[in-house]
């Protein structure tokens, strides 16, 4: 078994914060051949991450042979993953929230911190901010580039 | 979020050096760096209007 990512400590940590948590999540991941050993790190850590909650689940596909799933939910780069409300029903809430690639370091924050908001519904933004991005009429797609240093 | 590291012809697509670099709906738009809220919504709705 390879070694975890995640030591006792971040585990302790994490269960902590994963408390204030109130809605269940899916982290449906596609992994890539093309990028194997990424991914392969990449299932590891968001299985760790779940294990600290039982309102997180891991589905692992593949980019490839799952790709007709992968357009439906909008991943298109390979190791990447969106973070999705779960309903009662067992059905997808989404959000829009996707990482690609591996959050290493203060990207790793970034990680819990999108499980918090999407679980706990909370956006962080200002009443005015939300009014406006409600009232956006076009499509919206952004990116944000980082590195784990 | 896109790891760099794990992307990199597509930083280098973007154009992307220093982080946190944001590409708005493809290229129409971007900026570098951690924008106050205001000034980020600023920068999406000029990215729409173009």
């Amino acid at each position: 078994m390879p070694e975890a990512l995640l030591n006792e400590s971040i585990m302790q940590q994490l269960k902590g914060v994963f408390e204030e948590m109130i809605h269940p999540l899916d982290l449906l991941l596609f992994g890539s051949q093309h990028n194997a050993e990424v991914s392969s790190y990449l299932q590891q850590l968001l299985e760790e991450v779940s294990a600290a909650s039982d309102l997180i689940q891991v589905s692992v596909q593949d980019m490839d042979t799952d790709a007709a799933l992968a357009k439906q939910y909008r991943v298109d780069k390979a190791p990447g993953f969106a973070i999705l409300g779960r309903q009662p029903d067992g059905s997808r809430v989404d959000f829009g929230v996707r990482f690609a690639g591996f959050p290493g370091n203060y990207e790793f924050t970034s990680l819990v911190n999108s499980i918090m908001r999407v679980s706990r519904r909370e956006s962080g933004l200002k009443d005015e901010t939300r009014t406006a991005l409600a009232g956006l009429t076009k499509p919206v797609h952004l990116m944000v580039f980082v590195t784990p240093t | 979020m896109v790891e760099a590291t794990d992307f990199p012809q597509l930083a280098q697509e973007y154009l992307v050096s220093s982080v946190p670099h944001t590409i708005i709906n493809h290229g129409a738009h971007d900026f570098v760096g951690a924008l106050p809220e205001a000034a980020m919504l600023a920068e999406i709705q000029r990215a729409i209007n173009e």
